[in-house]
């Protein structure tokens, strides 16, 4: 194949030069190899099981190879032997790769080792003859680290590495596509409009992947189990607690739980999201819960096989009902927290069970994110009403209290809680306890339960201590009571529409019965009632938003949501309806207006549609008379075709023209394709003449 | 319904793209399946997002890869003397007629396609301009050869589709005989030289003969020896050599098969070019088609550009001036019996 430079044409209006600089195609593709290499490096830099040590090996491999790239350039020559068949890399492969399965449990992060020794070997191949193969292998095996990634990870920070994958993978395959690494000259360069093409390019496949990601369906099968996360450990919510062990949750800011706050209105300031309550008291600081038996709870599912409607509390007259779209980090606990009095929860749950102490367990289908609804009846007990009202006759575990705690502590609750009804005597422990010091770190007293020296030496605690000394004090009044562990309060952000739980939040509180209001919450802490915060800076607040939206509406998008946007849009297009109806009253002028509507719309799609299949005429009126030419001498040449006149090679028009006995006619032609001037009013009337005859 | 065969009812109802996944592209629809096997089967939003990923790749392909394919222009140049099978160079002349991006990663090829032919890569056309590859071709029969449709390709952007359009690029390649070897033995040094040479009026350095001055002869010219001699002016009329004249005729019918006139063709050319290489002048005569003799430089095109038309049909008979030999060119030249001393003879005799 021989080939000749490229040729301007002859006129003027038509010549075009390629303006700014070029791009060499090979440099491009072998940088945006690089690129890719590093995004799928930080894809799964944001998965947690991965670890740090392979990540931070590839980085240093990565590094080494570009810095050798640069340093000594290509080398043209074949791939060297150690690293195509890598002796060495498939040694360590071997060792490397189970010892790493086996230990973490998980097949997928012994691949992900697999996956970053072969990037590092091709990165290093990129500097040999066959290099343009090399840049796709990189481009794959990013690929395939992106894909790890989404299995491993729920971090937020996963989209912007595939918005980074869309655009510097758009831009290698591109590139590598274009690359030949024989070609020489302008062949191997590119102008500067292919770059913005391949930049576009990645946007826009950006756009396409968050629009096809909210079309798909979302349809889940299950037919194998995953479990790849890891979760954090929380302790403080099992069966079994020790005085303290909520206090060293306190210390932790780490986010539990994001909650949206829908359905009727409530009072933030009584934001106390229960999960475990505990009933018997076993002496030195340690609580369990006395009948750990349990009750499934049945669900109902709800579109899809996994998620499920599980009904606590039978239906009330009540519609005071607090909707919480609750969206739970991965934590190593299985307790469904949320406001009291909890009447309907939706999960992804594959089981719900309650135990003796009014306590939700679950068990999600997947590892991961947990994100539910609670419907609540926070409507609080009239004070009135309940003022009076005597408590309710519970199991008696709730009135059990150690005989000799019971000894020590009963004087200082009468002294306490005076006389009057039950709701009057607590009322008084929890004010008299409020006013006591709060402490994460008590001075130790001398008795042996921790209950009794806090009561009656230190009077210093935290939340745990108050409560669980107000539970004792009740029971040892004969008013039944248990401590109850959750969260209370929160962050709130204004910007997410939410409330931020941490589990700095952790907190303890008590439940007391009665008879028509139910279980009422006591918080005899001090100074410790729900806190409730605005979250901070702007910046954080976005943050905090974009985890929120990433974990709602991305991690945990369901088909549910596909029927809302679905159902969002029929509301949508019924306003529409509606206001086009209102303009043309009746239901023929309904009908009249959404048919104009139509033809208008079809009218404007033919014209941009028309507009673009023909292609543009100069406006200089010299060119476009050329192109008009040009166009019109295609005609003729159909016209000479049907009559049996093929066009010779190397035929010039005059001389296909003479063949065809129309020699006039490629006179006009070469008038009006080569002149330099305005066609006369003949030429134009006789070119309109032959425009008229050809059809 | 006329010319509406089976076969251009199916071009019609082809579609105006074509898209084949190429190997790497195969690849990728695997992993597409898989991709959605997984994020069906697990439900991990995030490999739903991947899986978007993948199948607006393919979508961004399709766009980019249309947009490549329009505002081109495709134009065949093809040499004035092909001969056939034997190997011509034709190019593909390319120009973008656009104003913004360059046509990128082109490959045009001749449909029907050819056993063994390949692809010619423009691997960039920029707005506006033109580019030319060139690529071989063999035409293994002479006659008028339309060749019609190129297919222009191209799997920008991501080598992972090749779209294709067809462009209609019609042009007529004629097609010469071949010229092949001929056995001349006797044709070459028969006799002397100056014996097949021919003396004819003309502008030269032989003399022809004398006559009369007339009206317009240079004074330049006058044999003075003559006028002195006669007593009146007489002047030289210079000769000049004329190449003995050779006609091959090439017979129209009587043929067995048709391969057996096409060998009869290619006689005829292998001849004609043989003569006009010992410095005869030839021409031919095949049915309606008759070229004078000539010794001139561009004799043999014409002779063999004449024989690209010819075709098998009743003969016409053949008168000559008596000076002007004929070579026959017919059923038996081909059939093996060669009478190349009769040939001979004939030539020798055209130089009397």
């Amino acid at each position: 194949m021989t080939d000749s430079p490229s040729t301007q044409p002859q006129t003027a209006a038509a010549s075009l030069r390629v303006k700014g600089r070029e791009i060499d195609v090979g440099r491009a593709a072998i940088g945006g190899a690089f690129a890719c290499a590093i995004v799928g490096l930080v894809a799964l830099g944001t998965a947690g099981p991965v670890g740090p040590a392979p990540l931070a090996a590839l980085s240093l491999a990565l590094a080494a190879a570009a810095w050798r790239l640069r340093r000594s350039g290509m080398t043209g020559a074949a791939e060297p032997a150690r690293l195509r068949t890598g002796l060495g890399l498939f040694l360590v492969a071997l060792v490397v790769v189970p010892v790493h399965s086996i230990s973490s449990g998980s097949w997928l992060l012994g691949a992900v080792d697999l996956l970053l020794l072969l990037q590092a070997s091709r990165l290093f191949a990129l500097r040999t003859r066959g290099a343009r193969a090399v840049v796709g292998q990189v481009l794959v095996i990013a690929m395939l680290m992106l894909m790890a990634a989404a299995v491993l990870t729920i971090n937020f920070a996963f989209l912007g590495a595939v918005f980074l994958f869309c655009l510097v993978g758009t831009w290698t395959a591109m590139f590598q596509t274009l690359w030949d690494p024989a070609a020489r000259g302008t062949d191997a360069r590119v102008p500067r409009s292919v770059a913005g093409i391949a930049v576009a390019g990645g946007i826009a496949l950006f756009a396409m992947t968050c629009g096809l990601f909210a079309l798909l369906p979302r349809v889940q099968f299950q037919a194998f189990e995953t479990g790849f996360l890891q979760t954090q450990g929380m302790s403080g919510f099992s069966e079994e607690v020790q005085l303290g062990a909520l206090g060293s949750v306190q210390q932790d800011r780490t986010p539990v739980m994001r909650v949206a706050l829908l359905g009727a209105p409530m009072d933030e300031t009584r934001l106390y999201w229960r999960g475990m309550s505990l009933d018997r008291y076993e002496g030195g600081g340690r609580w369990r819960v006395g009948d750990p038996e349990e009750t499934e709870i049945r669900g109902r599912p709800l579109f899809s096989t996994t998620r499920q409607a599980f009904v606590i509390e039978p239906p009330t007259a009540s519609d005071d009902f607090v909707i919480q779209d609750v969206t739970f980090e991965p934590l190593d606990v299985s307790v469904i927290f949320g406001l009291a009095t909890m009447h309907r929860i939706e999960g992804d749950m594959a089981f719900l069970s309650r135990n003796t102490t009014d306590s939700i367990f679950f068990r999600a289908s997947r590892f991961g994110r947990l994100r539910y609804q609670v419907h609540s009846d926070v409507s609080a007990p009239d004070a009135a009403f309940v003022r009076d009202e005597a408590a309710a006759a519970v199991d008696p575990r709730y009135l059990e209290i150690p005989p000799e705690l019971k000894a020590l502590i009963e004087p200082v609750a009468r002294e306490l809680a005076g006389e009057g009804s039950p709701w009057r005597q607590a009322r008084r422990i929890e004010t008299a306890l409020q006013t006591w010091e709060y402490s994460l770190t008590p001075r130790l007293g001398n008795l042996p339960d921790p209950i009794a020296s806090f009561l009656l030496e230190t009077k210093s605690g935290w939340c745990e201590q108050y409560s669980s000394s107000m539970v004792m004090m009740l029971r040892a009044l004969g008013i039944p009571a248990r401590m109850t562990n959750g969260f209370s309060g929160g962050e709130k952000n204004d910007f997410g529409g939410y409330w931020l739980v941490r589990n700095s939040d952790a907190h303890s509180w008590v439940e007391v019965p009665f008879e028509e209001a139910g279980w009422v919450i006591f918080d005899p802490t001090p100074g410790q009632g729900p806190q409730t915060s605005r979250l901070g800076a702007g910046l954080l607040r976005g943050l905090d938003a974009l985890r929120m939206f990433w974990a709602q509406r991305i991690v945990e998008y369901n088909i549910i949501d596909q029927f809302q946007i679905l159902r969002t849009a029929s509301k949508r297009a019924e306003s529409l309806r509606e206001a086009v109806a209102a303009r043309t009253p009746g239901p023929a002028g309904l009908r009249r207006g959404f048919g104009v509507l139509l033809i208008a719309g079809t009218l404007v799609v033919g014209l941009v549609f028309a507009a673009r299949r023909r292609p543009r005429l100069p406006r200089d009126p010299i060119a476009r008379t050329a192109a008009e030419a040009e166009r019109w001498w295609r005609l003729v040449e159909r016209r000479f075709r049907r009559d049996g006149i093929i066009r010779r090679a190397g035929e010039t028009p005059r001389e296909l023209a003479a063949r065809a006995g129309q020699r006039e006619w490629a006179d006009l032609y070469y008038v009006a394709r080569f002149g330099v001037r305005p066609l006369t009013d003949i030429e134009r009337s006789a070119i309109e003449k032959l425009r008229a005859s050809i059809r | 319904m006329r010319g509406l065969t089976l076969f251009a009812i199916l071009r019609l109802l082809e579609p105006p793209r074509k898209l084949r996944p190429t190997r790497v592209g195969w690849f990728f629809v695997g992993g597409v399946l898989a991709i959605g096997l997984a994020a069906v089967n697990t439900g991990n939003n995030l490999l739903y997002f991947v899986l978007g990923m993948m199948l607006g790749t393919i979508v961004l392909s399709g766009i980019l890869s249309e947009r490549n394919l329009r505002g081109l222009w495709v134009e065949r140049s093809v040499p004035g003397d092909v001969t056939a099978g034997v190997p011509a160079t034709l190019a593909y002349v390319v120009t973008a007629r656009r104003t913004w991006l360059p046509i990128l990663a082109l490959t045009i090829r001749d449909l029907p396609r050819e056993k063994g032919a390949t692809d010619a890569l423009f691997v960039r056309v920029d707005p506006g301009q033109t580019r030319r590859r060139s690529y071989e071709r063999i035409f293994p029969v002479r006659g008028v050869h339309t060749v019609g449709e190129v297919e222009a390709a191209t799997a920008f952007p991501f080598g992972l589709f090749r779209k294709s359009r067809r462009l209609g690029v019609t042009c007529e390649v004629r097609v010469r005989p071949r010229v092949v070897d001929v056995d001349t033995s006797g044709l070459v040094g028969g006799g002397d030289e100056g014996e097949s040479r021919r003396l004819v009026r003309g502008d030269g350095l032989e003399l022809f003969g004398l006559r009369d001055h007339s009206s317009g002869d240079e004074a330049r010219r006058i044999h003075w020896k003559a006028t002195a001699r006669v007593g009146r002016p007489i002047v030289k009329d210079p000769a000049r050599d004329e190449p003995p004249a050779v006609v091959v005729h090439l017979a129209l019918s009587g043929y067995p098969s048709a391969p057996a006139f096409e060998r009869a063709v290619e006689r005829a050319a292998s001849l004609s070019a043989v003569l006009l290489q010992e410095g005869f002048a030839v021409g031919l005569i095949a049915g309606e088609v008759s070229l004078p003799a000539s010794a001139a430089g561009s004799q043999l095109d014409l002779v063999l550009d004449a024989l690209v038309d010819v075709v098998q049909g009743p003969d016409r008979p053949v008168s000559l001036a008596p000076h002007v030999a004929i070579v026959p060119v017919g059923p038996s030249s081909v059939s093996g019996r060669e009478r190349d001393g009769a040939l001979a003879g004939a030539v020798k005799e055209a130089g009397a």
